[in-house]
């Protein structure tokens, strides 16, 4: 996995990081994530893909729907955490 | 999230106390009265503390003095208390003061004291300030309350969405084996626990059987070994008996470190419980409520899976009964084995067909000779070749089984195929002469294991070909009678050990 530094350097991708990071338990499609964030859905969708590649999001597929929730994994979180508090 | 008055009433003083509107009225009095002293608090009464840090900003008041100050300044306060309304004084320095309450209502949420006032306030002065302090107040308060709601509102929104987007996630699979699993890693996901087990009850026993066991402890970890399916067997004996508790009363069990609910349809169907938070943290309300809502939609995912597999089950028995009473129909020597319907399924899998595909497969090969129902006996039977007359015959087979089989709206992939299972890739079969790709795949592979199945089975007039033998038959007429995709893929099985099982 890239370095979350490295990662939280595109705006984009820190506002999307924060938001699963301030709300775990949510799992939504990138349309709803886009709305929560009150973002173009196209650009949400490649970040969300991206950052689920990158083990910080976990996807869930069925059918056409494609639904992104919060890494579970502890040390992920953990430097998230640390990032986003040392930001 | 409820808070009490006394909570909410400090949060309000504290935001009162930063407010910039509340910085621009000093200011205002900065200009008005020239530099007063301005204090703010939400008590009717100082102490020697709070007049010593405003000192500097007193200047002259000291020693005896100070005490005088302070004892004046709190008599204000009392009366200010009482009456809720503005109250000046002339402090014993000699300077101008003035005391605002904070009042919304019946509310009194704090005081402004201003003193060391060069001038004296008038009451057109003090009507505007009492004005400006009201609104200013109502202003944080709707700010309070607009805050207040957010934090309640904006978890439930998106705890919302998510039960809303876990409705899809699930309701789409049908399959038990696959959705009682997504339903657990979605409720570990959405309630942030280590492990999830899902049991459900037999029908036949009544008892609970545990479905799925989701455990993420190695992967939290970080690791990343992936989910282990078992639990643990020293944890299998407690979560029995928590599943068996809930089961038995009906009611959510919730505890520090897990949380079961009972999946009830018209009658307990079965039990989630989810074990030790991620972060350590007890299982609360909240959870409970998600977790309520998520069982919600499992259940009605949970119950269509079952109640599609019934019907699945049916379809196959009754698909069963008409394959065996073709069987009865056809003759010992015309029947298709049980080999026909695996070399079948076998090509398909080399093709990679979806589930669903070799499902509709199955059934049409199970079935595909459902027209000879409307055959007579003697030609089915007959222990010699066929005349031309009676080949016509037996050719309107394909037609009449997609006739018979039509009105079954489940059946209708598989109608397709046994309608065309005897077209031939280069155009010179029957019924409608179809060719290449226009020939439904399903059928393409048919007409392959049909002709090989012909050619290995012993008839009354004719010796049975060997399995070697007849594979090369099968390559000759690749690409004028059988598809050359599916003579690659039949080739390929033909290597396989399970194929020559089925000859062994």
């Amino acid at each position: 996995m890239t370095a979350i530094k490295k990662i939280c350097e595109s705006s984009l991708n820190l506002k999307i990081i924060s938001f699963f990071h301030e709300n775990p338990s949510i799992v939504d499609t990138s349309g709803g994530i886009a709305t929560w964030l009150n973002h173009d859905r196209k650009e949400i969708k490649k970040v969300l893909h991206y950052l689920a590649g990158q083990n910080i999001l976990v996807s869930h597929h069925t059918g056409s729907t494609i639904a992104y929730a919060y890494t579970q994994d502890k040390e992920i979180i953990e430097q998230i955490e640390k990032f986003v508090r040392n930001k | 999230m409820k808070i009490d008055k006394k909570t909410y009433q400090e949060r309000l003083f504290k935001k009162l106390s930063r407010s910039p509107d509340l910085k621009r009225e000093r200011q205002l009095l900065k200009q008005l009265f020239e530099q007063p002293v301005f204090w703010i608090t939400a008590r009717a009464s100082i102490n020697g503390m709070s007049l010593l840090s405003a000192n500097s900003l007193c200047p002259g008041i000291k020693g005896a003095g100070r005490k005088e100050c302070l004892k004046c300044l709190n008599r204000v306060l009392k009366k200010v208390k009482k009456s809720r309304r503005p109250e000046q004084f002339l402090c014993p320095a000699q300077c101008y003061g003035l005391i605002l309450p904070l009042v919304q209502g019946d509310a009194l949420y704090g005081f402004l004291i201003f003193c060391h006032l060069k001038t004296h306030p008038s009451c057109e002065s003090l009507r505007l300030f009492e004005a400006l302090n009201s609104a200013i107040l109502e202003k944080v308060q709707k700010e309070l309350e607009l805050s207040k709601l957010y934090q309640t509102i904006r978890p439930r929104a998106i705890a919302l969405s998510t039960v809303h987007t876990i409705h899809r996630l699930i309701s789409s699979s049908l399959n038990p084996d696959e959705l009682l699993p997504r339903i657990a890693r979605l409720s570990l996901q959405v309630l942030r626990a280590k492990r999830c087990s899902i049991s459900l009850v037999d029908k036949k026993t009544r008892h609970l059987v545990s479905k799925t066991v989701i455990d993420l402890s190695n992967t939290l970890k970080g690791t990343r070994k992936g989910t282990r399916k078992k639990a643990r067997p020293q944890l299998c004996g407690a979560m029995k008996k928590i599943e068996n508790k809930v089961m038995r009363t009906g009611n959510i069990l919730l505890k520090r470190s897990y949380i079961s609910v009972p999946l009830i349809d018209e009658e307990p169907i079965g039990v989630i419980t989810l074990f030790q938070k991620i972060n350590g943290r007890a299982f609360d309300n909240f959870d409970q409520e998600i977790l309520t809502a998520l069982s919600e939609q499992a259940i009605g995912a949970i119950r269509n899976a079952q109640l599609y597999k019934e019907q699945e089950n049916m379809l196959l028995g009754t698909v069963k009964s008409l394959s065996t009473l073709l069987k009865v129909k056809s003759g010992y020597p015309y029947a298709h084995s049980k080999a026909f319907v695996d070399i079948v399924l076998g090509i398909a899998e080399v093709l990679g067909l979806s589930e669903e595909d070799l499902r509709n497969l199955r059934f049409a090969a199970m079935l595909h000779d459902a027209g000879k129902i409307g055959i007579p006996e003697e030609i089915l039977k007959k222990p010699a070749q066929l005349s031309g007359k009676e080949f016509r015959i037996i050719k309107e087979h394909p037609k009449k089984g997609a006739k018979i089989l039509s009105p079954l709206a489940r059946l209708k992939p598989a109608v397709e195929v046994i309608l065309h299972h005897h077209e031939k890739f280069d155009g010179s079969g029957y019924p409608d002469r179809l060719s290449g790709e226009a020939i439904p795949l399903g059928a393409r592979i048919m007409a392959v294991a049909d002709s090989f199945e012909a050619m290995i089975s012993r008839r009354p007039y004719r010796k049975s070909t060997s399995v070697p033998e007849a594979i090369r038959e099968i390559k000759r007429y690749s690409g004028t009678q059988f598809d050359p995709r599916v003579i690659k893929a039949f080739l390929k099985l033909a290597k396989s050990k399970s194929f020559k099982k089925l000859f062994s």
